[in-house]
């Protein structure tokens, strides 16, 4: 009651005259049976008129709308993980694709191809690419090629000659074409 | 009075969660009517004065409930809600009514006054057509706030929810209101 009394101390200093009014019998009344039959009333009038209520409500907040919550909010949320789960997996993904593709690729590849592409493209790859491949993948360089490629060479297969013939030949060779040979 | 159909629903979250579901919406809107149709009449009554304008007006008003519970955010209170639906359709009613006799306020006042000495269902004193009659001279939303506050002694917090009003203005229109109200009956004693 202490809104009662709230609104008792107000009309007391607002207006004594209203305070003293609201105690009495403001006179307006209702037939006994109004409020039992006026539910019976009223749906006979819904259904008389039509009236469709809609599907659902849309409760957004406070302790009953809960369920409601739980169901928009909880989903939402568990739709947003996966959503960024996705991402994040297509975003990733494409990069693992292409270097096993591309290792497959290269291994499709004949030895006249990879050749031709390194003859072709030889001024992109740097001395130490170059010479870090095994014996069997050299290849010679261009004539343009700059002098630093020269290590290389050094590399090239010894003829199979055996040492008599070598001797063989020297003893036939002049002084002459033994210096210039040197 | 309770029935089977009407289950004993005296809190508005059970009411709402009733509502939600197909199944239970009826009973929910059944559980709805047990426990505002009273409360909403007699925020009504007060405003439109006689019994007739009061059934129609609420019969609107759950009708309008009816059809648009969907509507309901769930952002304010449901009796701020139904309050606040029951307070427009009255004043719509009041409006029109006062457009259809193409009166003036003071007219419009007296015509009420009229009507309520005519209702069958008013059997008040003098003193009460007088408080009537003045309550009637007041604008539309200060009688709205002088009757929740005089009769449904609703706390000034819970109107600003159904008013969308801050409290010091309710307060300050319940103040100019009693005081119109106190100036009417000078005026008549004089």
């Amino acid at each position: 009651m202490k809104e009662q009394e709230s609104l008792d101390d107000e009309l007391q200093g607002l207006s004594p005259f209203l305070r003293d009014l609201k105690r009495k019998d403001d006179g307006m009344k209702v037939h006994p049976d109004y409020f039992d039959a006026f539910e019976s009333e009223l749906f006979r009038k819904i259904e008389a008129g039509g009236a469709r209520r809609p599907a659902q409500m849309t409760v957004v907040g406070g302790k009953a709308k809960r369920g409601f919550f739980m169901q928009v909010r909880v989903w939402a949320s568990v739709a947003a993980v996966m959503a960024a789960i996705l991402a994040a997996w297509w975003f990733f993904q494409p990069k693992a694709t292409d270097a096993v593709s591309s290792t497959q690729m290269a291994m499709q590849l004949s030895d006249e191809e990879v050749e031709s592409y390194v003859l072709n493209n030889i001024q992109e790859f740097d001395t130490e690419q170059l010479a870090a491949l095994p014996d069997n993948e050299l290849v010679p360089a261009p004539a343009t090629q700059e002098p630093k490629a020269n290590p290389t060479k050094k590399k090239r297969p010894e003829l199979d000659v055996a040492p008599e013939d070598l001797e063989k030949v020297l003893k036939d060779m002049s002084d002459d074409e033994l210096e210039q040979l040197l | 009075m309770q029935t089977l159909a009407q289950p004993k629903v005296v809190n508005d979250d059970q009411i709402v969660e009733l509502l939600r579901s197909e199944s239970s919406f009826e009973r929910g809107f059944r559980a709805l009517m047990a426990q505002y149709k009273e409360r909403l009449y007699w925020h009504i009554r007060r405003l439109v004065m006689n019994h007739e304008d009061a059934d129609d007006v609420l019969q609107n008003t759950f009708i309008k409930i009816y059809k648009g519970i969907a509507l309901f955010e769930g952002k304010s209170k449901l009796y701020t809600w139904l309050y606040r639906i029951a307070t427009n359709e009255a004043i719509s009613f009041m409006q029109s009514r006062a457009r259809r006799a193409s009166t003036s306020l003071d007219d419009d006042a007296s015509m009420t006054a009229a009507r309520l000495q005519a209702d069958v269902w008013f059997d008040g004193d003098a003193l009460q057509v007088r408080l009537q009659h003045a309550i009637a001279q007041l604008p539309d939303k200060q009688r709205v706030v002088f009757n929740l506050r005089y009769y449904e002694e609703m706390p000034y917090e819970e109107m600003a929810g159904i008013l969308d009003t801050s409290v010091g203005a309710l307060k300050a229109s319940f103040h100019h209101a009693a005081k119109k109200i106190e100036a009417v009956f000078r005026e008549a004693e004089a």
